[in-house]
């Protein structure tokens, strides 16, 4: 797979499974103001279900259809001991989980393969597309997919369905004295992120043609948080926008290393200060993010 | 029983070791407006708490129309029949006006996801019917040139009326009022007062709090009293004004 690639098919692709990922979180944050810090488990239930699955010969489609219904069940399942709780606490359970989950993938080694993680699952359709494009048509793949999230995310969006998880954003209370299920859309919300959460890890499981739990650091939970605010909470084309902005400044500035007298850890660093401060900056003057609404700002 | 629109029996609910409702029976009767009041600190907020299922009862039990709810959740009541409005105005702000009341029809397709996708003509004319009920709504309470504007940026009073007009949607059989004219002025709360009856007229039951004796005397068909967690006296609006134990806990002599 030694293939020379276009830098800008890299960047594509990872602002498509970023993309993804952070849509799932804006189903949760942006719209239904649930507050999780554990978006990343999902991620990675999805990509080792899929990868486990097709290890033990289950056919790709079916490994991939498998992984996406167990991420999201495991997803709508947590919101069960958090249902009770209040929005922090909400953000405590999920954090809490998804690290424990990283150390089970860790620690599990007859399962997950441990630190040395899982190779040599089927990717798709690898005997038709040549291997020298496989990147591109993995690029195609994920935006295809994107296109269509977006499609039925937006859809969801303006519809009543929308309309009661904003209610719940505001006011829990009020959602329940107008006769709304609190509960079920809640669960609802965290099902279909931890779909998109699943789809877009096992994305990133076909790009690296490997999985393994170093890459379910936190840092990818805030990541999509990075993401959704700067795209503009509740907006599903902002949070697309926000994951081209990130990716392409965090790859962006990649090239500059030569030209910064610092070690290459050093300037990773300053790099995500620089994040850090454009955020700052953004809350300032723009707290609804590119495309959000001001006027529905309920932070 | 089925005469009664609401009965409430032996109902508790403690805050620590504040008894908030302590032992509290409550009958209403179907189709008439109810008052509710009592000195602050009685108990008549947490017991609209209490049914409209927010707060959970210690013990008792509630039935609504002889129907059983005391430990139905708040959106089951809601489909019930029993609709209420907030001591403090809880309007969606971030909603457009339109919208807070939309939010409110009940079994509304377009709430559930795989309507949304595959039956997109089926939801939205749905939604255009509600639509259309929620603008006949807005303009019954003369807030419909307000229609496209966030609730946020409404004045007190109107938001006072959005959420009646909201509680309307629900298309109630009970409905609870928390002082629905507390920091309103005079001519809206003779406005809302009139909405009351013609609540009325149309066969719902309304239980208001309310701390403007003049108004809720006026208004009610009957007058329950509550202190200390319990209804100390009920009656018809004039015999609960030369009640002795009344006057002592509530009134004050004149």
């Amino acid at each position: 797979m030694e293939t020379v690639l276009p830098y800008a098919a890299t960047v594509l692709i990872l602002v498509g499974i970023y993309a993804l990922f952070a849509l799932g979180l804006n189903i949760q944050w942006g719209f239904g103001g649930l507050i999780n810090f554990g978006h990343v488990a999902f991620m990675a239930i999805g990509a080792y279900a899929m990868v486990i699955l097709n290890l033990y010969g289950v056919p790709l489609a079916l490994a991939i259809l498998a992984g996406l219904a167990i991420a999201g069940s495991i997803g709508a399942l947590l919101t069960i001991p958090a249902l009770r709780l209040r929005a922090d606490y909400l953000a405590i359970v999920t954090i809490g989980f998804a690290e424990i989950l990283r150390y089970f993938l860790l620690n599990e080694g007859w399962l997950t393969g441990g630190a040395g993680g899982l190779i040599g699952f089927s990717l798709p359709l690898e005997n038709i597309v040549p291997a020298e494009h496989y990147d591109l048509f993995l690029l195609g793949f994920i935006w295809g997919a994107l296109l269509i999230a977006l499609a039925a995310l937006q859809r969801l969006a303006k519809s009543p369905w929308g309309r009661v998880l904003k209610s719940i954003r505001e006011d829990e209370d009020v959602a329940k004295v107008l006769g709304k299920n609190v509960s079920s859309y809640k669960m609802q919300a965290f099902l279909l992120g931890s779909i998109l959460a699943g789809f877009a890890g096992m994305m990133m499981a076909f790009y690296h043609s490997y999985v393994n739990p170093y890459y379910y650091y936190p840092i990818e939970t805030f990541y999509a948080w990075i993401i959704v605010i700067l795209g503009g909470s509740a907006n599903n084309r902002g949070t697309i926008l926000g994951a081209l902005v990130l990716w392409t400044f965090l790859s962006g500035t990649r090239f500059l290393s030569p030209l910064v007298p610092l070690p290459d850890f050093t300037f990773a660093a300053l790099r995500m200060a620089l994040v850090g401060v454009l955020l700052i900056v953004l809350m300032l003057y723009r707290p609804q993010g590119i495309l959000g609404n001001r006027r529905e700002l309920t932070f | 029983m089925d005469r009664l629109a609401l009965s409430v029996q032996n109902l508790t609910r403690t805050f620590g070791g504040l008894r908030a409702v302590d032992k509290c029976h409550l009958d209403v009767r179907k189709g008439v407006i109810a008052g509710l009041i009592g000195p602050n600190g009685a108990g008549k907020t947490t017991l609209f708490e209490v049914l409209s299922g927010l707060i959970a009862p210690d013990s008792g039990r509630i039935f609504l129309e002889g129907w059983e709810i005391t430990h139905l959740p708040a959106h089951k009541r809601v489909s019930l029949g029993l609709g209420r409005t907030f001591q403090i105005t809880r309007s969606l702000r971030k909603l457009q006006v339109l919208d807070n009341l939309k939010l409110a029809a009940q079994s509304q397709l377009g709430e559930d996801v795989a309507n949304v996708w595959f039956r997109p003509r089926a939801v939205g004319e749905q939604e255009q019917l509600i639509e259309d009920k929620a603008v006949e709504m807005l303009k019954f309470l003369n807030l419909y040139e307000l229609r496209y504007e966030y609730a946020g940026n409404l004045s007190g009073g109107q938001k006072k009326l959005l959420e009646i007009g909201r509680m309307l949607m629900l298309d109630p059989k009970l409905i609870l009022m928390d002082e629905p004219l507390a920091g309103v002025n005079p001519s809206l709360g003779g406005e809302i007062n009139e909405h009351v009856r013609r609540l009325k007229q149309k066969g719902l039951t309304i239980l208001i709090i309310e701390h403007n004796v003049k108004s809720i005397m006026s208004i009610s068909d009957v007058v329950y009293v509550m202190n200390e967690g319990k209804i100390i006296a009920q009656g018809a609006p004039e015999s609960i004004r030369k009640d002795e134990k009344v006057i002592e806990a509530y009134l004050g002599a004149r």
